[in-house]
């Protein structure tokens, strides 16, 4: 204990400990979060391309008829942490719903009624947590409470002779559910095309009636979709009203979980097609 | 000299009155000096090492609609809220960049700026970007500038966007391109880019100012109406000032264009049917029929038909057409007949013209009798069909009538659509719905005189899907058939190819025709080799028009 040689490896190793220590702390500090807050954007857009894979997939297949030839993509919604790579550890979950409901009338008739959808939770440390819909053909993103939707395939328009619409309807039943499946791991959503037909109608107004849907999220969705069609809508007590827009959100009927839509003077020979996929989720 | 050694255990000299003490104590504050400094500049450096980037940044997407054409919209489609005071756009409209705050532009009061909810409510600046939220920068100056746009955190001093072009610059005018008649009151006509507006008035149909003018699909294409076509391809004009027509970027239509309508009526076309075309002898007696289809949305008259037969190749000096009549596809008598020969034309005009239906397809047959036997080996004939409002004529390819002057050395064909498995002979399948499977029944009949195997190739049209031949009840004929199956892509025309040894033969095959009416072509061919001559292979060549409603 006399000796200075014996003081200074002390010495010497305390500070080598409070520079580890120091470089830790700032490490935790300031870059796990950011390299954590990464790796949850990474999972999340995982998230999103693996269920808009398989929406692809489901809406190719009923367009061409496939039936029974199942098809899968795999939903990494949860991860374990491993340090030091500071993979995060988060949660998620899968669930197949009976809601919402996709109702199609020309005139006053209807036409076809699809329902059901996938809802897919995914929660964060750092990146803010987010649940993705496939419902009736369209994709919503849910933040809180805040959504953004994309109809992806669900509806074309166009304008056609004689000032009338060409339209072109994707109605999707998912069936299967409630059912659900998660934890920290990924999850298997396996789809069968179990029936799909397709077919012309005739000439008309058409209503699209969604209910338990992102209502404001699936009215933006529907502007900005068909507003890059150049078509132009209006917001109306009465859709049946005379009017020079293409289209008309029923102001009575369409709120917060509701989208009521008429699509005006459609030309005969629109298109139809509704598919049920059966859905399946596995661990 | 040496230097006496301190004995051992002596008792060091005091640091204090020793020269060398001074050097330690200096020694020692220097090396503590150097590691304080070292270990505060290590840990400066560990403070000051900046974290990596982060790559979960806001998801936004820019555009512009054609419905708003003075509105950029920059819309979050996921990812963390940003504070709108953070919220940091940059903008080069046509070479002037502004760069701008969008929280300090709301509260400035800016009204080229907003920012809205998905749901519609305004929002202020000390709001937050969030999911669905739309900014809006609104400025009539942006229509026809090029538009760079980039969008950063200022505070994180991340990039949302880096910069992309929102738009290219357009300062030229729209141009008309093309036109072509559709119906008797409508001509298409068809610009170089997009058009936001369209007004009648900037354009004249063979000199007259249409009715009506409206945009089509994207707005590349729009539809005139007028009251009434003179002549199928009429001339469609710019006049010399237009004043409503618009691009996107709202350049006016360029005046004192012109362009020639095509004839989208005179596309209707004759798909040559030989129904019967062999014969050998005098007094024979040939079909012929012609499906006329029409592929427009503009129902027409079939005012006459005419049989041409080329001199060079024809006749063998002997009469080509002897006591003819002209029947409808139903077998209903056109009350036109004709009678004598000699001559290499014969035309005949109903006493009531035909209707030729909108997307539909009607059949003519030309029944004649041969006057003369013929040395020639075939006659190549047309048919030319003309149609009114407005008038048109139509030339179908060669139709090759082969016959000869001996027996027994001819390939004798028949092949006919049948309405269903029960029979019923027709010139064309029937009509069809879309979008749903449907059978096409086939007979043919009096295969003589073949050497080794016949191959008939259905050709299915592309974009048609889900082709098979089904086995079971009404196919009891393909036991002694061997087929194979080319399935049509949506580019790609399929086939169903029967193979068989002499005989008669029936079936059907399976195939689901596209939704929306429209009409398409089946060809088929039969391949061949005569008995008296095994290695020349001889070809019958069919055609059927299918009208899908």
């Amino acid at each position: 204990m006399r000796s200075d040689q014996g003081v200074s490896s002390v010495v010497g190793a305390i500070l080598v400990l409070a520079g580890l220590m120091t470089f830790f702390a700032v490490y935790n500090a300031k870059w796990v979060p950011v390299r954590v807050e990464n790796a949850e954007n990474q999972q999340s857009l995982a998230v999103r391309q693996g269920i808009s894979d398989w929406a692809s997939t489901a809406e190719d297949y009923a367009g061409r008829g496939l039936t029974e030839r199942p098809f899968t993509r795999s939903l990494p919604v949860g991860s374990s942490s491993q340090l030091p790579s500071s993979r995060p550890a988060t949660t998620g979950r899968v669930t197949l719903a009976t809601t919402p409901t996709l109702t199609v009338f020309r005139d006053a008739v209807q036409v076809a009624q699809t329902s059901g959808g996938i809802a897919v939770d995914a929660l964060f440390q750092r990146f803010p947590g987010q649940t993705l819909r496939y419902q009736v053909g369209g994709l919503t993103l849910v933040q809180g409470g805040d959504a953004w939707t994309d109809l992806r395939s669900m509806l074309a328009a166009e304008r056609a002779s004689q000032g009338q619409l060409a339209v072109t309807i994707t109605a999707l039943s998912l069936t299967g559910g409630p059912a659900s499946q998660g934890g920290a791991a990924a999850v298997q959503l396996v789809g069968t095309l179990k029936a799909a037909t397709s077919s012309t109608e005739s000439a008309g107004t058409v209503r699209l009636l969604i209910d338990g849907i992102a209502g404001p999220a699936w009215k933006a969705a529907l502007n900005r979709h068909l507003g890059a069609s150049g078509l132009t809508g209006d917001e109306l007590a009465d859709c049946s009203a005379p009017s020079s827009n293409h289209y008309c959100f029923d102001t009575d009927t369409t709120d917060a979980d509701t989208v009521d839509v008429y699509l005006r003077n459609v030309a005969a020979g629109w298109t139809l097609t509704r598919g049920t996929v059966q859905v399946a989720l596995q661990a | 000299m040496t230097r006496p050694r301190p004995p051992p255990f002596a008792r060091r000299p005091s640091l204090v009155r020793s020269a060398v003490a001074v050097s330690e104590l200096v020694g020692n504050l220097l090396l503590l000096s150097v590691t304080v400094v070292a270990a505060s500049g290590f840990t400066l450096l560990i403070l000051t090492l900046p974290p990596p980037s982060t790559t979960a940044t806001a998801i936004v997407s820019p555009y512009v609609l054609p419905t708003a054409t003075d509105r950029l919209v920059i819309e979050h489609r996921g990812g963390p809220s940003v504070p709108l005071r953070e919220l940091q756009v940059t903008l080069d409209v046509g070479g002037v960049v502004t760069s701008a705050i969008v929280g300090d532009r709301l509260a400035a009061g800016d009204p080229k700026w907003s920012v809205v909810s998905a749901g519609g409510t305004a929002k202020t600046a000390n709001d937050r970007y969030v999911l669905g939220d739309q900014v809006r920068y609104t400025d009539a100056a942006i229509r026809g500038q090029a538009v760079t746009l980039s969008v950063s955190n200022r505070e994180a001093n991340v990039a949302y966007l880096n910069p992309v072009q929102i738009q290219s610059a357009d300062s030229t005018s729209p141009i008309l391109t093309t036109a072509r008649t559709v119906t008797a009151t409508l001509v298409e006509v068809t610009f170089n880019e997009r058009l936001r507006v369209i007004d009648a008035n900037d354009f004249r149909v063979a000199g007259v100012a249409p009715t009506a003018a409206r945009l089509l699909g994207n707005g590349s294409k729009a539809e005139l109406t007028v009251s009434s076509l003179a002549s199928s391809t009429p001339t469609v004009t710019s006049i010399a000032s237009p004043a409503g027509t618009r691009d996107l970027a709202e350049n006016l239509l360029q005046g004192s264009l012109s362009a020639v309508a095509s004839d989208a009526l005179a596309t209707s076309r004759i798909v040559a049917n030989v129904i019967y075309p062999s014969f050998q002898d005098r007094n024979d007696l040939v079909h012929i029929g012609l499906n006329v289809v029409n592929p427009t949305s503009s129902a027409r008259q079939i005012q006459s038909v005419q049989f041409s037969v080329a001199p060079t190749l024809g006749g063998g000096g002997g009469d080509k057409f002897f006591r003819g009549t002209l029947t409808n596809g139903a077998g209903s008598d056109l009350s036109c007949t004709w009678s004598g020969g000699g001559t290499d034309t014969v035309t005949c005009t109903p006493a009531s013209p035909v209707t030729l239906p909108a997307l539909g397809v009607r059949q003519v047959v030309m029944r004649f009798t041969t006057s003369d036997q013929n040395a020639d080996a075939q006659t190549v004939l047309t048919g030319t069909v003309t149609l009114t409002t407005p008038s048109a004529t139509i030339t179908s390819n060669s139709i090759n009538v082969r016959h000869e002057n001996t027996n027994n050395d001819v390939l004798f064909v028949r092949l006919l659509p049948e309405a269903s498995q029960a029979g019923n002979e027709l010139g064309s399948p029937p009509a069809v719905g879309g979008g749903a499977p449907k059978d096409f029944y086939f007979e043919w009949e009096q295969i003589t005189a073949v050497e080794g195997p016949l191959h008939t190739t259905f050709t299915i049209p592309a974009g048609w899907t889900a082709l098979s031949v089904p086995t079971g009840a009404g196919q009891g004929a393909i036991q002694a058939m061997s087929i194979s199956i080319a399935q049509p892509t949506p580019t790609q025309p399929g086939k169903v190819v029967v193979s068989q040894e002499s005989g008669d033969r029936d079936f059907f095959f399976r195939v689901t025709p596209p939704a929306g009416a429209a009409v398409y072509t089946l060809p088929v061919e039969m391949i061949g080799h005569r008995t008296s001559n095994p290695f020349e292979a001889i070809s019958n060549q069919f055609a059927f028009g299918v009208q899908v409603t």
